[in-house]
Order: C-alpha cells, then structure tokens, then sequence
C-alpha cells in the first residue's frame, strides 16, 4: 500500500464518526478494504465489523462486475432496503486508496440524505 | 480387509551413493508409510538387503553384501525409463510402491478360506482413496476408484457403470482389496425418493440435485472429456 | 430445468479462476480486486466470485462458480455451493500449511461433503512432495469420507479435465442409484 495503514484507518474513523453524526436514523458506519478487511467502524449497532466487510466487499466487486457486464459504467452506490433497515454503501477513494464505507440505518433514515451524506465522505476525509 | 499378519517381518533398504537430502526423505517416507506397509522396513548400511536403492552409477560394493537383494532401484534425474528407476526428486508414492512391492515378493498372499476373495461376489466400496502410486498401474483406475469412492457395487455393476472391461475391473478390485482399502457392504436398499439417495447413512439427506444422464454426457461431449476415464 | 453448477473452491493461489478460465466458453467474470494482505503473496485477489459457463448448444448451461479463497469469505462459500453439482477443492501444496488448509474447507463443507460430488486437486507437487497426496486422503479419512484426491496443474487444462472428469463419474454413480430405487 502506498499510504500508511495507521493514518488511513485515523481518517476512516473520522470519517466513520462524523457520518453517524450527521446522518439522522443511522445506526453504524463501517469503512472496510475492497479485499474485506475492515479499517474502522463506529456506532452503538452491535456487529462483526470483520464479517461484515468481508460481504460488503464481496458486494461492491459484484456491483462492479454487474456494472461492467451491463455496460452502464463505474457503480456509485449500493443500496440493500430492508424490512427493518437499510444497508447503503459507496466505494470512495482517499488519496488515491480505495475504500468501501457502508452505512446501516433504520426504518426512520430518509435515503436521499443517507447518499448525500456518503456522497460527502471523499471531501471530509480530506479536510480531516 | 486387510491381511492377516500377526507378526511384522524386518525388512531393510541400503542405499549406495545416495546424497544426504536423499537419505532424509527415505528416512522420513519409512517413517509415515507404517500404516500402508505390512513390514517393518528399517535403513541398514551393510549386510542383508531386501531394497538396494542406488544414487550413483558406481558397481555396487557392500560391505558383507552377499545375497542379491531382492529389488534394485536407480534413482535417477529427469524422466526415468522401466520399473526399477526413481525419478528425482524422491516422490514419496514411487517409493512405497515400491517398497510394497518387495513385500509381495517375500510375503505370501492370504486368500480366504475358499481360495477367493471376499469381494468375488458380494457389494464393496473404497474406504479410502488410493495412493496415486496403486492407481497408477491401472488404465481406468482413477475412474474405478470413483465409482467405489461413492456407493458399494459389484464387480458386474462396476464393469457396467464404469464401461470398462471385467478383467480390469477384477484386477483393479483385487489390488485394493489387497491394500486393504475394500470395506464389504451389505447391499443397502435404495432408498424411493424423487432424488436419488446418496450412498452415505441410511436416512441421510442428499444435497447433490438429482441430474440426468443427458446432461452429463453432454457435458462430457462438449468437453471432450470421455467416458472411460481419461488416466 | 435450472442450470446447473459446478463450484471451484480452495486456496488463494490455487488455481480456481485458471480452472474455470479453462473450461468456460466465454472469458470469466471476475470480482479481483488489490490484495492488502501481506501474507499473500499475490497482487490481487477474489473477493466475490468467478464466473465462466459451459453452453450445451441445447438452451441449456452449466455454470462455473469461483469462490474467494480467504477464510473470511467462507460466507461465500456456503453460499456458492447450495445447490451446486458438484465442489472442485483446489490446494496449493506451496503454502506453509496445506493439510490446515484442507481441513478448513471440510468443515466449511462438513453438511454438505457427504452427498455432494466432490474432488480434491492438489497443486505444486513437483516441486513440494510434501505433505503426499496419502496424508491428504488420511485427512478426509478420519472424517468418514471418501473424496478422490488428485494431483493437479490446474494451468493444464487436461488437468481441470481430469478433475471434471471425476466429479461427473461420481453424478453418474449416483444418477444409477437413482435409476435402481424408481425400478424397485
């Protein structure tokens, strides 16, 4: 990697906890490698970050590949609407270093903020 | 299954010229193939031996090395011609096999009380999956070994099953036998479900999804992959 | 009728993605992406799955699944393998562990190992003769399980073959059975 991991995860968790303020409804924010690990996490949902971005990088490279099947370009967002929830995610980039940042709301999360909000996470990674 | 030896016969193995990274995978080969060898095989320098495994071209000068062994063997670099030859590196298989061969010569077969062997005439199924070094003999033997790896058969249903000829397949069977790698099965009712039963505990659900002939073969056409067994 | 499917699973650097890449008649999709892993030597890696397929010329396919090597992704690996045909395991015998490695994948698969059709193919015996293919049948032994284990170059698409070529004798014992129990 070209960054260094320790300050990579810093900014995610910045990142991480600035979404779960910002965003009404949110109940974790997970940030995760697009191979599957897990850089940083915030909220009081309990989870298997581990786990958990281990699938979200699974789904982001499908998006991608479905994406790329269909011809329609580079995939923004993700979104899993659920009974209870909504899982959203984006792949963003960071200097230069991809990243997938995943956030799990409930019922009451109005989702055109919820991708606002994650259309939003490049910039303030940046000034953080 | 396996043969009746109550009592372990000592065998040895001398090598001559045989480089060190050698001497260690023998060593080690003795040490792992117990279970598979019917005799206690130990390394020794001089003196008797059943398995002279030679590393160089020199004549073989023994010290007290007065009987012809019963096998010889080269260990040689790169591909290898005939059956008394090693390829390097020391493949742990080849070597057993040939170990176990040695053991066929000196050890007397145990046939059952009737002169036949058990698998004759009943139903029979692996127990395990042979070493690559007794399917090796075999044309079809990986495919055989299939079959047997699945559900218990006769030697006609084998035969049937796998296209091949009963001849091979009776060779094939008798080699496992004697490897003792055959379990005899009581023929286990098929089981009447929309999905065929899977040759495992009775009751035992299957998960592999019911697929017909047609699609295999078709598969196999398109791939070009034949029916008798392509080792 | 569904398609059917044939799963390859096994370690990162096996060879799954070159196996299905092998056999499919159109170029496999693939979800690599950059490894961040040091302890994998490689530049990029599975994180979703392979997929290539097999046309019958008659409407019908036969799809191939990849799945990721890792351990994390051991989710995917339930997932790709319900209802599947058949598991290809593909080991690297190179990796410090391979015995370990295929005990992950028999238990990944315990449920599933003792009705599907399956084969083991170990990689890089040439150049690592150990563990021998014996200790790997030992392995699957001690589970009460019968899986042909083979040595493999998954590069060598005479190889991959083999492997078919197996899986689809074991469909073909168990379609016989079949036969046999609406006969009864």
């Amino acid at each position: 990697m070209t960054m260094d991991r320790n300050e990579m995860t810093r900014h995610a968790q910045l990142a991480a906890e600035a979404l779960m303020a910002d965003v009404s409804g949110a109940r974790a924010v997970l940030v995760a490698t697009p191979d599957g690990f897990d850089l940083a996490h915030a909220g009081a949902l309990p989870l298997d970050a581990s786990r958990l971005a281990a699938m979200v990088s699974s789904m982001a490279a499908l998006g991608d590949a479905a994406s790329r099947e269909a011809a329609i370009g580079q995939p923004h967002c993700m979104v899993v609407d659920s009974s209870a929830g909504r899982l959203v995610m984006r792949s963003v980039q960071w200097r230069g270093e991809p990243m997938v940042v995943v956030l799990l709301a409930d019922t009451s999360a109005l989702l055109g903020m919820v991708l606002n909000a994650l259309n939003g996470v490049e910039r303030s990674m940046g000034t953080a | 299954m396996t043969a009746a030896t109550t009592v372990r016969r000592r065998l040895s193995v001398l090598a001559q010229s045989v480089n060190v990274q050698d001497m260690l995978k023998v060593e080690v080969f003795l040490r792992l193939a117990q279970g598979r060898l019917r005799c206690d095989w130990q390394v020794s320098t001089t003196g008797e031996a059943h398995l002279l495994l030679l590393g160089g071209d020199e004549p073989t000068t023994i010290p007290g090395l007065l009987d012809d062994p019963v096998s010889q063997l080269q260990l040689v670099d790169g591909p290898g011609d005939g059956q008394q030859v090693l390829t390097r590196p020391l493949q742990y298989d080849a070597f057993v096999d040939a170990l176990l061969a040695v053991e066929d010569k000196l050890l007397p077969k145990s046939p059952s009380a009737t002169g036949r062997q058990p698998w004759s005439t009943g139903s029979f199924r692996l127990s395990r999956w042979p070493s690559a070094g007794l399917l090796q003999p075999h044309r079809y033997g990986v495919r055989l070994a299939t079959f047997l790896s699945v559900r218990p058969v006769t030697l006609d249903e084998l035969a049937r099953l796998c296209n091949v000829d009963s001849a091979e397949c009776a060779r094939f069977v008798d080699a496992m036998g004697h490897a003792g790698l055959l379990s005899l099965a009581a023929r286990v009712a098929p089981q009447s479900r929309g999905v065929p039963a899977a040759a495992g505990a009775p009751g035992e659900r299957s998960v592999a999804p019911a697929a017909d002939a047609g699609l295999v073969s078709r598969l196999r056409r398109t791939l070009g992959i034949s029916n008798k067994g392509s080792t | 009728m569904k398609d059917p499917k044939i799963v390859f699973t096994g370690t990162p650097g096996a060879g799954k993605t070159t196996a299905i890449a092998a056999l499919s008649d159109t170029p496999p999709v693939t979800t690599d992406v950059r490894n961040t892993d040091p302890s994998l030597a490689k530049s990029h890696t599975t994180v979703g799955l392979d997929f290539g397929q097999v046309d019958l010329g008659d409407g019908q396919v036969v799809r191939l699944f990849g799945t990721p090597g890792q351990l994390r992704f051991e989710f995917m690996w339930q997932i790709l393998a319900a209802d599947a045909l058949a598991l290809v395991i593909l080991i690297d015998n190179s990796r410090p562990d391979p015995l370990s490695d295929l005990v992950d994948y028999l238990e990944a698969y315990q449920t599933l190992l003792p009705s599907m059709n399956a084969v083991i193919g170990v990689g890089r015996t040439l150049e690592c003769p150990l563990p021998t293919l014996d200790e790997f049948s030992d392995i699957v032994g001690e589970r009460g399980l019968v899986v042909p284990v083979l040595a493999v170059d998954a590069r060598e698409r005479d190889d991959v073959l083999m492997l078919l070529d197996v899986v689809l004798a074991q469909v073909e014992a168990r379609v016989d059975l079949g036969v046999e129990a609406t006969q009864e």
